[in-house]
C-alpha cells in the first residue's frame, strides 16, 4: 500500500508542475482563442444584435438564410475566392522562380533575397497607402509611366474588372517572399547528387528542374498552397485600406463583410455565422489536403 | 558537351537577368514611398514619373505631426512591448512543459493548440470582440495587448527548440536539488538565447503591423499606427486627393522604418522563424 500511495504522490506533484508552467499560457489561451470559437458557434445560431441585446435562439436560420438567400454574401464569397485563384497560382509560380533564382548563388543573390522578402514585414496598412499612390488614375506612378511610353492609363481601382487583379498583384509582390523563402529551405534540403544525377543522364536545366525538383517539392508545395488559400480567404487589410469595397462591392472580401456587418451595423449574430461559413470552407480544404498527403505516403 | 554547358550558361543569364528585373521592380513601391515623402507636391503631381526630384522638402512631415501621430506611436510602442514581453515568458514556460515535463493531458492540449492555428482569427472576431467587451477592456490598450499575448505558434516554437536540446545539463541541476523551475530559469531558458530572439523578431513585426484587432477594439486614443494609417486617405480608392499623398508617404516611411531596420539587422532570424512555421 505505501509504494503505491508514493507513487500517486509522486504522479500528483508531477502533474502539479506540469499545469502549473502552463497554466498561465492556458488560461488566456482558453479565454481569448477556445472560447470564442464555442461561444461564436451559439451566437451565429441566435437573433443577437447591438440593438436588440435579448437574443432568442433561432437554429440554422442564420446560416439557411446567407446560403440560400444572401446574394451579397454569395458575391462577397465569390470575390473573395477569385482573388484567391488569381493570387495562388500566381505567387506559387513566382515563388519557385525566384527560389529557383537565388538558389543558383549568382552575383548578387544574398542581396535579391533581402529584396524580395522585405516587403512582407510591412503591415497592410503602409502597403494599401503605397500602393493606393501608386495605382493612382492620375499621377500614380504606374499610369504617368503607361502614358509616358505611349499607352492608356488604366482605372486600376475604380472599374470592377480591374479591382481584383489589382489588388492581387499588391499581394503578390507583398507576399511572394514567403513562399520564396519557404521553397529555398525545401530546395536546399534535396541532395545535390540527385541533380547532378540527373544531369548525367542527359537532362537539361529545365528538365531537371520540372521534372526531378518540383517532384521532390511536392509536400511543400501542397502545404503551402493550403497556407496561401487560408490567408487569401481571410483578406481584409488591402480592401479596408484600398478600397473600402467598391466599386460596388466588387472588391468587397468575406472578412471584410463580417467587421462592416458586425461593427458597423451591429448585426453580430449574422456576421459570426458567416465566419463559421468561410471556417467550414477552409477546413474542406484541409481536409483534401490531408487526402493529398496521405495519398502521396501510400503510393 | 560544349555546346550543353553553353546552353547552361545561356539558361543562367537568362534567369540571372529576369530575377534582377524582378528584384528592381519590387525595390520600386519602398522607393517611391521614401522619395514621394521629400517629393515637394508641385511634383508629385508631374504629368511624367520624377525619378530623382530636383527640390527636397520636409513639409510632409510637419504636416503628419498635426495629427496625433504621436499618439499612435506611443500606443503601438507600448502594445508591441508589453505582446513581446507577456508573449516570451508565457510561451517559454508552456513551450518548456510541453517538451520536457510530463503531465496528464499534455499531448491532448498540446494537438488541441496546433488544431487552432488552421483556424484564421477573422472567424471569431466578433465573439472575440464580446469577450473583451465583458471584460470590459474595449477602447483600452490592455484590450489590444491581453487577447495578443497567447501565441500558438511561439509555443511550438520554444518546444522545438527545448526537444533540440541536450536534456544533460537540465538532469544534472535536478539531481543537484534545483526545481523544475529553478531548471527552467537557470539552466533552460539562457540555453534558448537563439529561440528567443526569433519570437521577439517575429512578435516585433506581427504586432508592430497588426490592424484588423486593434482596429475593431481601439478608439481615437487607444488607436495605433497602423489603424491610424489605414484611415489616413479618407477618399482612398475613389480619388486621392494630392494634398495627402506627401503626408500619406511621409506617415509611411515613418511607420515602416522600425521594421525594415529590424529586418535588415537581424533578417537571418526573421527568415530562420520563416521557415520552422511552414516546414515544421
Amino acid at each position: 500500500m505505501i509504494p503505491a500511495l508514493h507513487i500517486i504522490k509522486r504522479r500528483l506533484e508531477r502533474n502539479f508542475i506540469g499545469y502549473s508552467f502552463t497554466l498561465p499560457f492556458i488560461i488566456l489561451f482558453s479565454v481569448f482563442v477556445l472560447y470564442p470559437i464555442v461561444s461564436g458557434l451559439l451566437l451565429s445560431s441566435t437573433d443577437y444584435t447591438l440593438m436588440k441585446p435579448q437574443s432568442s435562439f433561432v437554429g440554422l436560420k442564420n446560416y439557411i438564410k446567407l446560403i440560400t438567400e444572401d446574394n451579397y454574401f454569395r458575391k462577397y464569397f465569390i470575390n473573395t475566392i477569385y482573388y484567391t485563384v488569381l493570387v495562388v497560382p500566381a505567387r506559387l509560380l513566382l515563388g519557385l522562380f525566384l527560389a529557383n533564382y537565388v538558389n543558383r548563388r549568382m552575383i548578387g543573390f544574398s542581396f535579391s533575397r533581402v529584396i524580395i522578402f522585405a516587403p512582407y514585414v510591412l503591415s497592410v496598412s503602409v502597403i494599401g497607402l503605397v500602393w493606393g499612390w501608386l495605382y493612382d488614375w492620375q499621377y500614380g506612378l504606374i499610369n504617368t509611366t503607361l502614358k509616358f511610353i505611349g499607352l492608356s492609363p488604366i482605372p486600376w481601382l475604380s472599374t470592377s474588372q480591374t479591382v481584383m487583379p489589382a489588388l492581387a498583384l499588391v499581394s503578390l509582390w507583398a507576399d511572394v517572399g514567403f513562399d520564396m523563402i519557404i521553397l529555398l529551405a525545401a530546395m536546399q534540403d534535396i541532395p545535390t547528387e540527385v541533380i547532378e544525377a540527373a544531369k548525367v543522364d542527359g537532362a537539361n536545366g529545365w528538365q531537371s528542374f520540372w521534372q526531378i525538383t518540383v517532384p521532390l517539392l511536392r509536400p511543400v508545395i501542397i502545404m503551402l498552397i493550403t497556407i496561401n488559400i487560408i490567408s487569401c480567404m481571410r483578406l481584409f487589410g488591402l480592401v479596408f485600406v484600398m478600397t473600402d469595397g467598391g466599386p460596388a462591392g466588387s472588391s468587397m472580401s468575406v472578412a471584410y463583410h463580417i467587421y462592416r456587418t458586425a461593427f458597423r451595423q451591429g448585426d453580430f449574430s449574422y456576421g459570426s455565422a458567416m465566419g463559421f461559413i468561410l471556417m467550414a470552407f477552409l477546413l474542406v480544404i484541409t481536409i483534401i489536403r490531408q487526402l493529398l498527403i496521405r495519398s502521396d505516403t501510400a503510393t | 558537351m560544349r555546346k550543353a554547358i553553353q546552353s547552361l550558361r545561356l539558361t543562367d543569364i537568362l534567369i540571372w537577368v529576369c530575377g534582377m528585373i524582378y528584384v528592381l521592380l519590387a525595390i520600386i513601391p519602398i522607393y517611391w514611398m521614401v522619395i514621394s515623402s521629400i517629393k515637394p507636391e508641385s511634383i508629385i503631381i508631374s504629368k511624367v514619373p520624377i525619378w530623382i526630384p530636383p527640390t527636397i522638402t520636409f513639409d510632409h512631415y510637419i504636416k503628419v505631426f498635426e495629427r496625433p501621430i504621436l499618439l499612435w506611436f506611443r500606443n503601438t510602442a507600448i502594445t508591441t512591448f508589453f505582446i513581446i514581453v507577456l508573449r516570451v515568458f508565457l510561451a517559454s514556460l508552456a513551450g518548456y512543459a510541453f517538451a520536457r515535463l510530463r503531465f496528464r493531458g499534455r499531448d491532448m492540449i498540446f494537438t488541441l493548440m496546433l488544431i487552432t492555428l488552421m483556424i484564421p482569427p477573422e472567424i471569431t472576431l466578433i465573439p472575440l470582440y464580446l469577450v473583451v467587451r465583458d471584460l470590459q477592456l474595449v477602447n483600452t490598450l490592455s484590450g489590444i495587448i491581453i487577447p495578443s499575448i497567447p501565441s500558438v505558434f511561439a509555443v511550438y516554437l520554444f518546444r522545438q527548440f527545448f526537444l533540440s536540446l541536450p536534456k544533460e545539463l537540465e538532469d544534472a541541476a535536478m539531481i543537484d536539488g534545483c526545481t523544475p523551475m529553478t531548471t527552467f530559469l537557470r539552466i533552460a531558458l539562457p540555453l534558448a538565447k537563439p529561440a528567443i530572439i526569433v519570437v521577439i523578431i517575429l512578435s516585433f513585426v506581427d504586432s508592430w503591423n497588426a490592424l484588423t484587432w486593434p482596429l475593431v477594439v481601439s478608439n481615437r486614443e487607444t488607436q495605433t499606427l497602423a489603424v491610424g494609417l489605414a484611415r489616413f486617405n479618407p477618399q482612398m480608392g475613389v480619388a486621392t486627393l494630392p494634398s495627402y499623398i506627401g503626408p500619406g508617404m511621409a506617415a509611411s516611411t515613418l511607420m515602416a522604418t522600425p521594421v525594415l531596420l529590424v529586418y535588415f539587422l537581424l533578417q537571418r532570424y526573421i527568415v530562420q522563424g520563416i521557415s520552422t512555421t511552414g516546414l515544421k
